[in-house]
């Protein structure tokens, strides 16, 4: 090969081999993880009762009735943004008042958790 | 199940280049590995279009959807493709060295910059969610029911959003789901990056033939660029991959009339064929280039014209079997109601919908200078006296404009807007755009050809 054929080589693989690599060195792709929808309540803002976590709809519908069931209206199944399901009453106002919840919930066998609510 | 799904893209991938290498062998043969190289662009587009077809008449016809198909059917394509080649006697490609000129580096810039470019777009299209109407409204439900069900489940097909667009592009995205092994919407967007990828190696692969590399890679990078055509080259609609089909038919019809190589007319014709069962306006495309191109071709007629009828027959009767299919089940058609032929009808529209066509035409915002340019390198042809490039690339953007305006004054449902939850026309009209950009460069290369060839014969 000549010189000429050995430049124009280089010309191709370099760009393209080294664009690959810098970009690749700043590491990969960041995907969050699933902890990160599980935020915990803040004094002052909103906050949900969340009653548990599940990996698809049907076990959350199933979950929410129970919840449902046991007189904790307006308790929902959602999305929970991380590739799971939750089943939750939101937007309760103060942290206060889901302290209260929670402890009711506990006389029937439920252990909620008080997360930062999904508007806050 | 991210290394599971890109693997299983390769391979079909990997299937769609063996099929188009094996057809392009049989058709045309290899002469050199540099040649097969710098047609591979274009071998993986053959394989797309060819298997998509095959799969695609295959689901009309009732055979259920499987892997076995999925892989099946472009594996019975490549080893039948190459046993005809062999009988054919076709030769093995042969070693060549590449020519050191000058030409060489300035393709190596142009190859480097693009490819560059392309893997930009990669990243977009390696974790881009489903934001796109047409795509999640209907085209990605129709794929995940044929995916979920292996056949067209009719009362969810009668229902959908678009019911009687042709389903080459689900049953692409099925296949893709197969190998994948999963309904993976998001790694779906590599699968039409690639399209676009085979696109752009095709489209400069044949280009090169004609065109210098000094004035073909400017025109490759500026597809790229294009706010409307590169940038949306993962998004997982109909539109990119039925205007890849059309500017390769045109292009290689345009090559076939100039040197009758009628491996090109074959190509061109699968290519048609691809386009009647990608979309409905894809029939309306098909039917502009065969128009144009008797026109172009008007002072061959007896050369060209009996061909071209073969072509307008064959791509006609692939077109039939859907046609079939939706009429049975009491879809309504593909034309505008009465047939848009009416010239009394709707005439306030008249006027507006074909300005509408025109300034889409002319946006920048959507196709950069293309259109401008496009239009620098006809008067240049012209004047160079390279008429028939000049009069095919012409009257075939003018007759794609025209049909973007008879749709919207035909289908007095269609507001008279570029916005596209009212109209399709910003759609449909990049099909001229990037034929402009595709034409620019052999309209400015047989030029420039003309002009130096007659400076040496005459240098007065």
């Amino acid at each position: 090969m000549t010189t000429r054929v050995w430049v124009a080589a280089a010309i191709v693989l370099i760009p393209l081999v080294g664009y690959p690599l810098v970009t690749l060195a700043g590491g990969s792709p960041r995907f969050p993880a699933r902890q990160e929808c599980e935020r915990s309540a803040v004094e002052g803002q909103p906050v949900d009762i969340v009653y548990g976590r599940f990996d698809d709809p049907d076990s959350a519908v199933a979950a929410r009735d129970r919840v449902l069931a046991v007189g904790f209206t307006g308790t929902e199944a959602l999305p929970d943004g991380c590739g799971r399901w939750k089943v939750v009453l939101e937007g309760v106002p103060s942290l206060e008042i889901a302290r209260e919840v929670q402890a009711e919930a506990a006389t029937v066998d439920l252990m909620p958790t008080l997360e930062l609510g999904s508007d806050g | 199940m991210n290394v599971h799904a890109l693997t299983g893209l390769l391979i079909l991938n990997l299937l769609f280049l063996a099929s188009g290498l094996g057809l392009l062998w049989f058709l045309r043969g290899w002469d050199t590995w540099v040649e097969l190289g710098r047609l591979a662009g274009l071998a993986y587009v053959v394989g797309v279009v060819t298997v998509g077809s095959l799969w695609t008449l295959l689901l009309i016809a009732g055979v259920p959807f499987s892997l076995a198909v999925v892989l099946g059917v472009p594996a019975a394509a490549t080893v039948g493709s190459v046993l005809m080649a062999r009988r054919r006697g076709r030769d093995r490609p042969r070693g060549d060295s590449i020519a050191a000129r000058t030409s060489l580096i300035v393709t190596a810039v142009g190859i480097s910059a693009v490819g560059v470019l392309i893997e930009g777009l990669f990243r977009t299209a390696r974790l881009s969610g489903l934001y796109w109407w047409d795509a999640w409204s209907f085209w990605i439900p129709k794929a995940k029911a044929i995916y979920f069900f292996g056949n067209h489940d009719q009362e969810f097909f009668t229902t959908l959003p678009g019911s009687s667009y042709p389903p080459l592009v689900p049953v692409l995205d099925v296949a893709a789901f197969h190998v994948m092994g999963s309904p993976d919407v998001v790694t779906l967007h590599v699968q039409y990056w690639l399209f676009g990828v085979g696109f752009v190696w095709a489209l400069a692969g044949i280009l090169a033939e004609r065109v210098p590399a000094w004035i073909l890679w400017p025109f490759v990078l500026l597809l790229l660029v294009a706010p409307r055509i590169g940038r949306r080259f993962h998004i997982t609609e109909a539109d990119l991959l039925l205007d890849y089909f059309f500017v390769l038919a045109a292009v290689l019809v345009a090559y076939w009339i100039l040197d009758r190589a009628r491996w090109r007319l074959m190509i061109a014709t699968l290519m048609l064929s691809g386009m009647v069962l990608t979309k409905r306006e894809g029939l309306l495309l098909a039917a502009v280039l065969v128009v144009a191109a008797l026109i172009a071709s008007a002072r061959q007629w007896r050369l060209v014209w009996p061909s071209l009828g073969v072509v307008a027959v064959v791509v006609g009767a692939v077109a039939v079997p859907w046609r079939i299919w939706y009429v049975g089940h009491g879809i309504g058609g593909e034309a505008p109601t009465g047939g848009g032929l009416d010239p009394t009808a709707n005439t306030e529209r008249l006027w507006p919908s074909f300005r509408l066509a025109f300034d889409v035409l002319f946006s920048s915002n959507y196709w950069s200078v293309i259109i401008p340019l496009a239009l620098g390198a006809l008067i240049l042809a012209a004047l160079a006296r390279t008429y028939f490039l000049a009069v095919f690339f012409g009257a075939l953007v003018i007759l794609v404009t025209l049909g973007g305006g008879w749709i919207t004054w035909a289908i007095p449902e269609l507001e008279i807007t570029q916005d596209l939850g009212g109209n399709p026309i910003v759609r449909y009209m990049g099909a001229a755009a990037l034929l402009s950009c595709a034409a620019s460069p052999l309209l400015l290369a047989a030029a420039w050809s003309a002009v130096t060839v007659r400076g040496k014969v005459d240098p007065a």
